[in-house]
């Protein structure tokens, strides 16, 4: 069998994820790209004789670069050379997709168009004729419904045609104006001399528009730099003779043959009246609604979490002590029942009960997502978070991040500045995420009763509050920058398909299930043997090494009012948020929340749930912000200022809750 | 027809584009061109955002917000525009 590699590439909001699983099915895999932590989605199919390995492209304008996600798109193409590229083109607004496909086509790769949203196209009383534009485009075309499946078969036997050669490319070439021709052709001329393997042509066109990745590119090959300086005069040269950059001319001239091609093979057939997305914008963008709904639509997710998800919670709990009582009952081995007993079901299985609280969440964030609020949601918030010194994106990075910091942290990638997307970054740990959430509903509960919602959701106000307080400081401190542009595509909405949502909740749960599999368990198992060791010791008791740990770290914490057995699980908190309340079930038995709400004060417990929002992000928190920032100082600067913050604002909290109740 | 920068129309209104601010940053400028702001295109204003910064432009079939301050580079020629 054959193995080739496909390149699906497109602008954002193009159906291009919904395209990806249909043709690799639930078979995926994500990895990171070198040097970076941008997820990398690959995914397999076995198509007649031939494996197909897709490999999904972050979705970009064009290759031009401004952010990192675009960069990623943009070298694999050039550099990693895919067989076939397919170019993932949105029916029903062509016109700027073609923007794209002409610059691929450029680069010589072997295109393949995926025209999608057919459907959506014919609604709008879009009629393209499918032929003239694969003629025109010189390239061949599969017209594809992703959302219902349409068009998978014949994309694929598509791509194998071209792979075993039976398609004949004759791509058209933009004219560009005479001055701009001629310099094209003098350097890339040149460029053949020093380089093989890369189209020289659209190199030479990518010099005259000054693409900076490309310059460098080109200077680090050995006697590139005398070709940069060519460019650069002919860049001048233009410049004087048509005055303008030939940035715009070069541009202008593709859309100019879009326009004319557009021409040729659209009808429209009817204008619609009717703009279901205009109509829902007036309303969630509205200038007094706007605000209000936003609101609402969080605090409804967060409703929805805990409602929804909280007979299925109780159910597995009622399992879990069913299991315990059993196991305690039994006769086998004293060592092997306080293993499962006070480390796997005590601990472990504390954390497990929450599953359907974080997949739920993660389900909700995935509608949002896939629906197209999130853009909203940055477009009615960039004003404010501009004035924290954070882009609008900076609002779905926050989001996410009640989710899981680390999907969080990575959204960034689609902010340009560096100034911005580190901000976005060093502040997101701040924001309590799924894992910190079953922490805070079991203090809560506890000691708030009736109010344990109240006391919660006002976690996550003091997490963005705080989150939009340390931005501002990093921002007029230390990362005085300029401010990216806000130049972003409002999607229009769409009723998203229950596989894409299932599927997106999926690969983010997964990665949450993975994470209790090896990390938290592999963390029970060390804990339990701390607890149990040295040999004789009363289980989880102060003379236990997680006893001496625990006075070892609990002199720093008693101003706060936690005892040791709050100390150890603050400490292996660090791993994953979710083992403390694995190592109180297993250090202070099953009871361990009737102990809690004698050993606490109201204000106390209070300013524990403050001190576990802000205390140093968790250790896949810490390893992402360290591959996405790519240094070691910001990784230790996060932990520092929240180890601070924490000691601080719990301190503070414990007070003025004290003076309160 | 009056020659206005984008950030100068209300909504409803549309204009072309025919040209950039000489002092338009360059990442700037790529980020137009890459989203169809070019010259000759005609850009309609569809809304301002909640609390008026960023507005939401229609160009090319398709909607992008800029905010008030980039919209400001782009000088546009105001069309006879419905209300």
């Amino acid at each position: 069998m054959k193995e080739i590699v496909v390149a699906v590439i497109g602008n954002p909001n193009v159906g291009k994820s919904t395209l990806f699983n249909e043709l690799t099915g639930a078979k995926q895999y994500i990895g990171n790209w070198p040097g970076v932590t941008v997820e990398k989605k690959e995914g397999e199919k076995i198509f007649g004789d031939y494996k197909i390995r897709f490999v999904d492209l972050p979705g970009t304008y064009g290759l031009g670069v401004s952010s990192i996600d675009e960069r990623i798109a943009r070298d694999y193409i050039i550099f990693e050379k895919p067989d076939v590229v397919v170019n993932i083109v949105d029916a029903s607004n062509l016109d700027r997709n073609l923007y794209l496909t002409l610059e691929l086509i450029e680069t010589g790769a072997r295109v393949v168009i995926a025209l999608n949203m057919m459907d959506i196209a014919e609604s709008k009383g879009i009629n393209i004729d499918v032929d003239a534009l694969s003629k025109e485009l010189g390239v061949p075309i599969v017209p594809t419904i992703a959302t219902k499946g349409v068009g998978i078969d014949e994309l694929c036997s598509v791509i194998i045609k071209v792979v075993e050669g039976k398609i004949r490319y004759r791509p058209p070439q933009v004219k560009y104006p005479d001055t701009i021709e001629k310099a094209i052709t003098e350097i890339s001329g040149l460029l053949s001399r020093i380089t093989k393997d890369i189209n020289t042509r659209w190199l030479a066109i990518k010099l005259l528009m000054q693409d900076e990745g490309i310059v460098e590119y080109i200077e680090g090959i050995e006697g590139g730099g005398e070709i940069v300086s060519v460019a650069r005069n002919y860049v001048e040269k233009i410049r004087s003779e048509l005055g303008e950059d030939p940035l715009f001319i070069i541009a202008e001239a593709r859309y100019g043959m879009i326009s004319e091609m557009m021409q040729k093979v659209i009808s429209r057939a009817y204008v619609k009246a009717v703009d279901i997305s205009d109509l829902l914008d007036r309303v969630l963008t509205h200038r007094i609604l706007g605000l209000p709904i936003f609101f609402v639509i969080m605090w409804s997710v967060f409703l929805f979490t805990f409602n929804v998800a909280a007979p299925i919670v109780d159910g597995i709990d009622l399992l879990f002590s069913w299991i315990g009582e059993i196991i305690e009952s039994s006769d086998i081995n004293p060592l092997l029942k306080s293993f499962l007993v006070d480390g796997i079901i005590s601990g472990f299985c504390s954390i497990l009960v929450f599953v359907p609280n974080i997949f739920f969440l993660f389900l909700a964030m995935s509608i949002l997502e896939d629906i197209g609020y999130m853009s909203r949601a940055a477009f009615n918030l960039d004003r404010i978070m501009r004035k924290f010194g954070l882009h609008g994106k900076s609002i779905i990075s926050m989001i996410l991040g009640f989710g899981c910091n680390i999907p969080g942290i990575m959204s960034a990638r689609t902010i340009e500045s560096e100034e911005d997307r580190l901000t976005t970054i060093l502040v997101n740990p701040l924001i309590p995420c799924s894992a910190r959430l079953p922490v805070l509903v079991m203090i809560a509960s506890i000691f708030f009763g009736r109010y344990a919602p109240l006391a919660v959701f006002s976690m996550y106000v003091l997490g963005m509050f705080l989150a939009l307080f340390m931005a501002i400081l990093i921002r007029k401190i230390i990362l005085r920058g300029v401010v990216s542009p806000f130049v972003m595509e409002l999607p229009p909405y769409r009723l998203p398909s229950t596989k894409t949502v299932t599927i997106h909740m999926w690969n983010r749960g997964s990665k949450f299930l993975k994470k209790a599999g090896y990390i938290i368990f592999s963390a029970t198992i060390i804990i339990w043997a701390l607890a149990a060791l040295p040999p004789g010791v009363e289980f989880g008791g102060p003379e236990s090494y997680a006893g001496m740990l625990g006075r070892l770290i609990e002199p720093i914490l008693r101003p706060l009012g936690y005892n040791w057995q709050i100390a150890v699980a603050l400490f292996f908190g660090f791993i994953a948020k979710e083992v403390f309340i694995d190592v109180l079930g297993m250090l202070m038995g099953e009871d361990y929340e009737a102990q809690l709400g004698v050993m606490l004060s109201p204000a106390q417990a209070y300013g524990l749930m403050v001190f576990v929002v802000v205390y140093v992000p968790c250790l896949a928190s810490l390893a992402t912000i360290k591959s996405e920032t790519g240094s070691w100082k910001w990784t230790i600067f996060v932990c520092l200022y929240e180890l601070i913050l924490a000691f601080i604002l719990a301190f503070a909290f414990t007070g003025l809750v004290g003076l309160i109740i | 027809m009056p020659v206005l920068r984008l950030d100068e129309l209300s909504d409803g209104e549309s204009a072309e584009i025919i040209g950039y601010d000489e002092e338009t940053p360059p990442n700037l400028k790529m980020r137009f061109v890459g989203m169809g702001l070019t010259r000759g295109v005609v850009v309609k204003r569809v809304r301002r955002s909640v609390l008026g910064d960023p507005i939401e432009f229609r160009v090319r079939g398709y909607c992008v917000s800029l905010r008030r301050s980039e919209a400001r580079y782009i000088k546009v020629r105001k069309l006879g525009g419905e209300k």
